[in-house]
């Protein structure tokens, strides 16, 4: 029995160091990595499991439930930015363009004279945290209803005016259908503050509350419905979809 | 007792992918280590904040990486899992190894004697303590880890409004989730722990599929 023993001591030892080794050296992964292609195959299968939402919603809230502290994420803003909030955002435009039968641009005023919806849901950041707050806009169909998608349009972009330290823009995209959803939001309101606050993407964002809080681009500027994602800066769809997020962030 | 091919070739799969899903979980966790209960993470109802998790007990090394470890290794936990309990039913060997009404009087005796308040009882195969353990780790522990994992899911919540409220909430579900982990991680390490009391027969067994030695087995 002592000789299994001993052996047994080392095998587990050897173990021991070898998934030592490998928990921090070579299962770390990237879009470099060999293994990288073999775990985002998968999702397209949660993708496939998930994103038929149609139009079931998500949950909504009572006002008592809206959360007293709501954590802010945003890339750097540019020195002048501030300067819109002070005059009202009166020289802010959205411009909405690509395969839309009336490309165009948008004063706040105009996009605030449209029919608002309003909702209390919730926001769920990859870090792992939530929160709920009230927000006031418009449905982001009603606008692709105003414009009018083209055939062959798959894809939502969505440009934002924050930048990484490397000076590289935030942006975003979401396919038609999640688009088209009922409480996919261009929100303007925050908690009763019209228009946004600077934290949370003012004076327009997105808000997509089917998926990752990373999906719901701040400081939005310009809308380009197009067929494909590949065309636009590192090709994935997303500020942090080409650093290696899912794109589709419904899980 | 002998452990046939499948039971061992799932419980090794299973050894794979708990170390590699406990590892990303933990990279994630750790971009946010707090938990809460409730739907939001508001910071006046934390039940727990530490520092997160040193990094060479992580895998995936940013968070990205360890959502894509987790999210792929997710379904071959789940499918590893409906096989091994395929096969239990379909051999008979379920009737062994999970806990039945009549082993309900087996359990306080064997809790009394790894206290050491009372003698070993006698039992065959596997003690009904074991059962129990078993019983509940594969049909309720595993399911209920899948299924608070899946509460997080904002497009889930689509689906099934009321899922997410059966669990207390998102950041509930979240706390549950990391619990019932917690418990898989305890039970991993007394499992391994009273099988090399057991001896190595009781490995070997495991590792080969055959024992060589009588008796009853403790893990």
């Amino acid at each position: 029995m002592h000789e299994p023993r001993l052996t047994r001591r080392q095998l587990l030892r050897g173990l021991g160091a070898m998934s030592a080794l490998s928990l921090t050296g070579c299962l770390e992964v990237d879009p470099r990595h060999r293994l990288w292609p073999v775990l985002t195959a998968f999702e397209a299968w949660n993708r496939w499991l998930l994103d038929r939402q149609g139009g079931r919603l998500v949950k909504t809230f009572p006002p008592s439930a809206i959360s007293r502290e709501f954590k802010i994420n945003s890339l750097n803003l540019p020195p002048d930015y501030a300067t819109g909030e002070s005059s009202g955002w009166k020289d802010w435009r959205l411009s909405v363009e690509g395969l839309v039968r009336r490309p165009g641009s948008f004063s706040l005023a105009e996009v605030m004279s449209w029919p608002a919806v309003e909702q209390i849901t919730r926001l769920d950041c990859v870090e792992g945290w939530s929160a709920i707050a009230r927000w006031t806009g418009i449905r982001l169909s009603s606008l692709l209803e105003r414009v009018g998608v083209l055939p062959g349009a798959r894809y939502v972009l969505c440009f934002a005016a924050d930048l990484d330290d490397a000076g590289v823009p935030f942006y975003g995209s979401l396919d038609l259908s999640a688009a088209m959803h009922p409480q996919t939001l261009l929100a303007y309101g925050f908690n009763g503050q019209t228009p946004l606050p600077l934290d949370h993407g003012a004076p327009l964002r997105l808000l997509l509350p089917t998926q990752l809080g990373y999906k719901s681009t701040k400081f939005i500027h310009r809308l380009a419905v197009v067929p494909s994602l590949a065309a636009v800066a590192g090709g994935k769809g997303g500020y942090w979809e080409d650093q290696g997020y899912e794109w589709y962030a419904g899980l | 007792m002998d452990q046939p091919w499948p039971i061992r070739l799932t419980h090794w799969l299973n050894v794979v992918f708990l170390t590699l899903l406990v590892g990303s979980g933990l990279r994630i966790f750790n971009a946010h280590p707090t938990l809460y209960l409730g739907e939001t993470s508001d910071p006046a109802e934390a039940v727990w904040s530490g520092g997160g998790f040193p990094t060479f007990l992580t895998v995936g090394g940013w968070l990205a990486g360890a959502r894509r470890w987790h999210l792929a290794l997710i379904w071959w936990f789940v499918v590893n899992g409906l096989c091994y309990v395929a096969f239990l039913v379909a051999s008979g060997e379920a009737k062994r190894r999970f806990f039945r009404p009549q082993d309900r009087h087996g359990v306080l005796p064997m809790v009394r004697y790894y206290l050491r308040l009372g003698p070993k009882p006698a039992y065959e195969g596997y003690n009904a303590l074991q059962k129990l353990t078993y019983t509940l780790l594969v049909l309720l522990g595993a399911p209920l880890l899948v299924l608070t994992g899946l509460a997080l899911s904002p497009a889930f919540d689509a689906h099934f409004p009321w899922y997410v409220a059966l669990f207390g909430g998102r950041q509930s579900a979240r706390t549950w989730h990391f619990a019932l982990m917690a418990g898989f991680v305890l039970f991993s390490v007394l499992h391994v722990g009273l099988v090399a009391a057991a001896g190595w027969p009781t490995l070997r067994a495991m590792l080969v599929g055959t024992q060589r030695s009588e008796g009853g087995r403790d893990a």
